[in-house]
């Protein structure tokens, strides 16, 4: 072994006694956090965190606070963005478990301990049920390593044909503009985070933006070359930074996997019912595909909810800030009206009416104009009441 | 005898040019068009898009153009909203604008005496559209040529 190499590795002994020491420590101050928060507290601590960069951080471990957990993988639990950026590293999602089961036992305790003082029967939290509660809480975590992240962001990159070049006469006139709206708002996040964001701009002359995961963002040029729609162009960033770093794209395909599998029972047992009831398999059909999208309705309108806030730490003037997120609501269609469903007459038309839905309806869809401005309203006043 | 050149050759060289172009092989949207007189076939233009040694100028809109023809379309990503089908009156005044442009109305001019094949010559316009930045030219350009090669 050489000397640099034996200098490295007594190096990486050292860091990672220090690094179990920084770990355990971390996780015992997150557990011994408030047992219950109300959500309104947690969403206002956890803004004040993120202002001042994230309180539960060491240089190395993140801690996410899970404040509710779902049976399913597939959901969004917060809309309104209480946390900028997600766990991305494993021992950040691990730690962040620790502290949630932690946490669950020290309000057990909590409760056992008050049941004794008021002379109830205390009980004991079943090891089952702490299981259950971590192993939801793990479904709500990002457990796909960053280094896969970025390979499936490269990937993704490179079928990206209709990028306007840097170094074209175009290109020169749109980056700079591109570049400083990107530059601004990064300046804004203080809490830590491995992104190294990318930012293209498309030859597109409409207004749309895309992100992929890794940190790869994209612009319409047409989001650019007009001074009247730079502020949905800064909402675009905002909202596209926000999936980047929610973790949305990769979130959506392990939740997908560990929902499949967790469901695997369920679909031994609609399998056997078949046969004598197609419907039965419709609805499960139907069921799964409505989960899916309903999550990806949510992760849309989570990015929306973290674009909103993003922009209030650039966007200091409230007026202004409305100003730019009625900018992007303006530029979306008008709402359509529901389309009239004929009713079922017979078991056969309603199975026929399921199969009709399940194919004709998209699986990945935006949340309409009406949901994306009641999401961004409320956005809105919550940051004003927080007088953020 | 028929010179048109069959639809599913259009389709088969535009593929097998845009795996190419993967290679970064392009030799650019100006050396076509200088060697485009002595041009024959539409095979022969678009081959001569996919030869190496070259400055590459234009390479960008042929490849964007060509991806977009053989609909090798972005599915992956998250966008910020559904995409809007082109509005035609819109891109129809994009070509009108863009025709107002002295050097590119030279560029289209010269496009239509020396390229004789129509869909080539769409495929071409939609490049020059692409480089300029009229986008939405450009996909009334692809719209007609997809038109075209159904």
């Amino acid at each position: 072994m050489s000397q640099a190499s034996l200098v490295k590795a007594k190096g990486s002994f050292t860091s990672v006694k220090t690094r179990i020491t920084a770990f355990i420590a971390v996780v015992l101050s997150a557990a011994g956090t408030s047992a219950d928060p109300s959500p309104q507290t947690a969403t206002a601590n956890n803004e004040q965190q993120s202002q001042n960069g994230p309180a539960q951080m060491t240089p190395d471990i993140q801690i996410k606070e899970i404040r509710e957990v779902s049976p399913n993988a597939l959901v969004v639990l917060e809309k309104n963005c209480p946390d900028l950026v997600q766990p991305y590293k494993l021992s950040d999602n691990f730690a962040s478990l620790v502290a949630f089961s932690a946490k669950a036992v020290a309000k057990d305790l909590g409760v056992a301990v008050l049941n004794i003082v008021q002379g109830r029967p205390a009980r004991e939290p079943k090891k089952a049920e702490l299981a259950d509660s971590a192993r939801l809480a793990a479904k709500q975590l990002n457990w796909l390593p960053m280094s896969a992240e970025l390979l499936y962001g490269e990937e993704s990159h490179k079928a990206e044909t209709n990028i306007l070049e840097r170094d074209n006469k175009l290109g020169k006139k749109y980056y700079p503009l591109a570049d400083q709206l990107l530059t601004q708002l990064l300046s804004s996040i203080k809490d830590k985070h491995e992104y190294e964001f990318k930012l293209f701009i498309l030859k597109n002359a409409t207004r749309n933006a895309v992100a992929r995961p890794g940190g790869y963002l994209y612009l319409d040029q047409g989001l650019l070359d007009s001074p009247e729609f730079l502020a949905k162009a800064n909402f675009a960033l905002s909202h596209e930074i926000a999936h980047v770093l929610q973790r949305h794209e990769t979130k959506e395909l392990q939740s997908m996997i560990v929902d499949s599998i967790n469901s695997k029972d369920e679909l031994l047992k609609v399998m056997t019912k078949v046969k004598t009831e197609p419907k039965v398999i419709l609805a499960h059909v139907k069921t799964g595909k409505d989960t899916f999208t309903q999550h990806h309705v949510d992760q849309e309108l989570q990015s929306d909810s973290c674009a909103a806030r993003l922009l209030s730490r650039v966007i200091l003037d409230r007026r202004e800030l409305g100003n730019t997120l009625n900018a992007f609501l303006q530029d979306l269609p008008a709402p359509e009206p529901p389309k009239p469903r004929p009713a079922a007459n017979s078991d056969a038309e309603k199975l026929a009416g399921l199969g009709h839905e399940i194919v004709n309806t998209p699986l990945k869809r935006h949340p309409n104009s009406a949901e994306r401005r009641d999401n961004l309203r409320k956005i809105y006043q919550e940051i004003l009441s927080a007088g953020q | 005898m028929d010179k048109r050149i069959p639809d599913w050759l259009v389709v088969a060289v535009f593929s097998l040019a845009a795996v190419a172009y993967a290679g970064d092989e392009c030799v650019g949207l100006s050396n076509i068009l200088k060697d485009a007189p002595r041009k024959v076939s539409f095979f022969e233009i678009v081959a001569s898009a996919v030869k190496t040694d070259s400055e590459g100028a234009g390479c960008s809109s042929l490849t964007s153009v060509m991806d977009k023809v053989i609909h090798r379309s972005r599915i992956s990503g998250r966008r910020l909203e559904n995409e809007k089908p082109l509005n035609i009156t819109d891109a129809e005044a994009n070509l009108a604008v863009a025709l107002r442009t002295p050097a590119i109305l030279a560029r289209l001019e010269k496009l239509k005496q020396e390229v004789p094949d129509e869909k080539v010559r769409l495929y071409l316009e939609a490049a020059i559209l692409d480089e300029e930045g009229y986008y939405n030219a450009r996909e009334l350009r692809i719209q007609q040529l997809m038109e075209k090669i159904k």
